[in-house]
């Protein structure tokens, strides 16, 4: 098959301003997702930052196999993926029934309130957000704790409780992203048709039906496409926020790989074993994309690749 | 037309922003040199005053200016010195160097050392107290023994019966220039005087049982009087502080490291006298005595957030740095008039032990690297940090400058309000900067401890601290420091973290005491007992 350059540059001229849009992305993706890959190496060598690549020796599988008969593997493994179908179950379709409920408000100008007040949590560092978190749950000083113990509660150590971990890391999930996780989904709810939900009314569909039958499948697709992405980063977490939130007492259910991982690298210098479990993350999560995906397109064709 | 010309300066924004993001960030301040003319970076074997020329005691230390890098962390109050820069400048001028340094925020600072290296631009000198052992294991610190022999008299004159312990436990070699401050009572055992008071406790408790009874007094009542009975903690901060009543006289620290009865270094669990001390401190805990946040916050863990707790009235009485005495009266006093916090003798323990750990005579702040040697400019280093811990360099770094920080009275420095007025106000001024090596003089220490006042004439909050600060005389201890052996460099960041989790596990009553020890054993093999043995060696040796 041959092919018609002039064609081709006919068309990239006739598109310039998109490719030159482009360009950026391009760019930051070359340089801070592509480039670093070159250094994926270093999980099979004992790597010492002075020696540099040619001067640290090559040790082959021994970190991954370091890391596998790790006592910790399968508590690591297991705390990163609870925490994150919790999150799949919560997170992710908090920000779509939020989307759908904002769609269903008369008033445009309270329409646009509630979604500015459900943003300006984004927009809060995770380190101020978990720093009032903390402040908030205290059972000394918190205002929860206050509130409970004025209703003759008993006072709760929420921070200290295992049991309360991912609850608190779900809850604040939701509260901090909904509002702006859900700006995707209220622009697909625009793409859709008008006069169905005209029709439907004419037929006598109420608001529910009209949700059930119209809305959601309007917005499927993107639904399906996020929720793909979301599947590839179930091996990851948000490291800051856990990190932050990590005391001796939750640890058995707050350690997870992106934690572990920079306890290895930075507090134990230890590059090549962190590495090795970084690079054992990214092929899981690359498998799980790809299984979500297949299955995607099996039953709904719609896929992201 | 518009639409072109917006798409078209869009784009060249988002690349011209994705490309500054690459650049490198924090800020870099240099040290004006005097008005010699700046030179390359001169060997400083050639450069140095130590030549066979009559010598003037006026000249500056290198006839030519010497030129080093040095990155190091910055926080307040020592960010304000860092704008007039005044001392680091005529430390230059006196000496004639030309130093760039380069300030980075505490917050990841020791991140950043690790990216530093990795990017391969590295300083002459690093500030390294948090990670002396990656620089040394990596490689890119360097020994100071033979160069301290040739060229740095009175920085080992200043370290001199404490050098032992800050030697690398590894290869005995010594790669840090020393932080000095020969002032050993820092820490006190602290109690809210007007809350015995509330609760009728006319002496101030000295054995476990008469802390145990004003604890339980604090819990049952509501000493801080806010008429809620349940924010009263009567103890407050970590558990750590309390282990030197059980005769375990650890590191200042969460790590445990203490020495056993037969002079060997080793963990405070393996001690028989651990079981006690972990008995008392669930039976605390379980009472409600204990901080049932302690931990997240303690002098150990996180100080901060013990302030916090100390200044918002409603801690009874915790062990920490005696400063925080002072504090917090003055805190807790805009609420509460009669607030006072005082200093006592340590916790005698049911068996008879007590004691305060005594603040370190000298600690590794700074190490060379290997840009200093490849650039010949490691003797010219030492020979600076050699004035700094001159008397004069003390003085400058202590006292500041003649006229503008101090007096001369009766031949000796006495500091000027208001860099006397609060350890703030010095800091600020650049005095006793504590991100780089120097000896802080214990007279300024002392000076400002009150204020530039003598005792009697000192505010009452101002002889609250220095009470405090002197309630431990003769009830210190030297606390061992942590040996960071090769064991413990590569297994401390996976293996103490889950010590911690066994210890706070057991104490809130989530475990037993056996089952503490058994997953204790547990950890052995997987790089504990190595930690244990090369420690064990490498403090025999050192001693």
């Amino acid at each position: 098959m041959s092919v018609n350059f002039g064609r081709v540059r006919r068309k990239i001229w006739q598109d310039r301003y998109m490719y030159i849009m482009v360009i950026p992305v391009v760019i930051y993706f070359a340089i801070f997702r592509y480039w670093p890959m070159a250094w994926l190496t270093i999980a099979f060598k004992d790597y010492k930052i002075l020696k540099g690549f040619s001067g640290s020796s090559w040790v082959g599988l021994n970190n991954f196999q370091q890391f596998f008969s790790n006592p910790d593997f399968l508590r690591l493994i297991g705390n990163t993926i609870i925490l994150n179908v919790y999150s799949l179950m919560f997170c992710f379709t908090a920000p779509i029934i939020f989307a759908i409920l904002l769609n269903e408000l008369w008033s445009n100008s309270y329409k646009r309130l509630v979604q500015t007040i459900s943003y300006l949590p984004h927009f809060l560092s995770t380190v101020v957000m978990v720093s009032m978190l903390m402040t908030f749950l205290s059972p000394s000083l918190g205002v929860l704790n206050k509130v409970m113990s004025s209703m003759g509660m008993e006072k709760i150590n929420f921070l200290s409780e295992p049991q309360y971990f991912r609850s608190i890391m779900v809850i604040s999930g939701i509260w901090q992203q909904v509002g702006w996780s859900a700006i995707i989904y209220l622009s697909a709810l625009t793409g859709i048709d008008q006069s169905l939900y005209e029709a439907a009314t004419v037929d006598g569909a109420g608001r529910f039906k009209q949700m059930w039958h119209i809305t959601l499948p309007g917005i499927r697709d993107t639904i399906i496409i996020m929720l793909i992405m979301q599947i590839g980063n179930l091996m990851n977490v948000n490291f800051e926020k856990i990190y932050l939130f990590q005391n001796p007492l939750n640890l058995s259910v707050s350690e997870m790989l992106p934690t572990y991982v920079y306890k290895l690298g930075m507090e134990n210098s230890n590059y090549s074993l962190a590495t090795a479990i970084g690079l054992f993350n990214s092929i899981i999560s690359v498998f799980l994309v790809s299984i979500a995906n297949k299955i995607s397109k099996k039953y709904s064709e719609v896929a992201i690749m | 037309m518009l639409r072109k010309f917006l798409a078209g300066s869009m784009s060249l924004m988002l690349v011209v922003s994705l490309l500054a993001g690459c650049g490198q960030g924090g800020s870099s301040a240099s040290s004006a040199a005097s008005s010699a003319p700046a030179s390359s970076a001169a060997p400083a074997s050639s450069a140095a005053a130590s030549s066979e020329a009559p010598v003037d005691e006026n000249a500056p230390l290198f006839a030519e200016t010497f030129e080093f890098s040095i990155m190091c962390p910055i926080y307040e109050p020592h960010s304000k010195a860092t704008e007039k820069m005044e001392i680091f400048n005529e430390m230059a001028a006196r000496t004639n160097t030309k130093i760039d340094y380069q300030w980075f925020p505490t917050d990841g600072y020791k991140d950043r050392v690790t990216t530093t290296l990795a990017s391969g631009n590295i300083p002459e000198v690093i500030e390294s107290r948090d990670s002396l052992e990656m620089l040394i294991e990596q490689g890119a610190a360097i020994p100071l023994d033979d160069l301290l022999e040739k060229h740095g008299p009175n920085i080992l004159a200043a370290i001199d019966g404490v050098d032992s312990m800050l030697r690398n436990p590894s290869d005995g070699a010594l790669y840090g220039l020393p932080f000095v401050l020969d002032y050993p009572p820092a820490y006190s055992m602290l109690v809210r005087k007007d809350w015995l008071d509330a609760v009728g406790i006319e002496k101030i408790p000295e054995t476990w049982d008469e802390w145990v009874a004003a604890w339980t007094a604090f819990k049952e009542g509501d000493p801080n009087g806010d008429g809620d009975p349940t924010n009263d903690i009567p103890y407050g901060g970590d558990i750590y502080g309390l282990m030197p009543a059980f005769g375990l006289m650890t590191n200042t620290g969460k790590q445990g490291f203490v020495i056993n009865a037969d002079g060997e270094y080793t963990l405070a669990y393996e001690m028989p006298e651990y079981r006690e001390y972990l008995e008392a401190m669930r039976d605390l805990y379980a009472k409600g005595l204990l901080d049932q946040e302690f931990t997240t916050r303690g002098t150990y863990v996180d100080q901060l957030k013990l302030q916090d707790a100390m200044f918002a009235g409603i801690v009874g009485s915790t062990m920490t740095w005696a400063e925080i005495a002072k504090r917090t009266t003055e805190a807790v006093r805009e609420v509460k008039e009669d607030a006072l916090m005082v200093g006592t003798l340590p916790i005698v323990g049911p068996n008879g032990k007590s004691g305060v750990p005594a603040r370190s005579k000298a600690s590794n702040q700074a190490v060379l690297t290997i840009t200093a040697e490849q650039n010949g400019k490691a003797e010219g280093i030492i020979q600076y940090y050699n004035w700094v811990f001159s008397e004069e360099g003390t003085i400058l770094s202590s006292f500041g400058i003649e006229g503008v920080h101090y007096t001369l009275v009766d031949g000796k420095p006495v500091i000027n309000a208001p860099y006397n007025e609060s350890f703030v106000n010095a800091r600020e001024a650049g005095l006793n900067f504590t991100p780089l090596p120097h000896i802080f003089d214990s007279a300024a220490y002392e000076q400002i401890l009150l204020s530039g006042m003598d005792y009697d004439s000192c505010p009452d909050t101002t002889k609250i601290f220095y009470d405090a600060l002197h309630s431990v005389d003769g009830h210190t201890y030297n606390a061992p420091i942590v040996l960071t052996t090769t064991a413990y460099q590569e297994n401390q960041a996976t293996i103490m973290p889950k010590i911690e989790t066994l210890v706070s596990e057991c104490v809130a009553g989530k475990t037993t005491i056996d089952q503490f020890y058994e997953e204790y054993e547990k950890l052995k093999p997987i790089g504990l007992q190595a930690i244990l043995d090369e420690g064990k060696e490498a403090w025999a040796k050192m001693n």
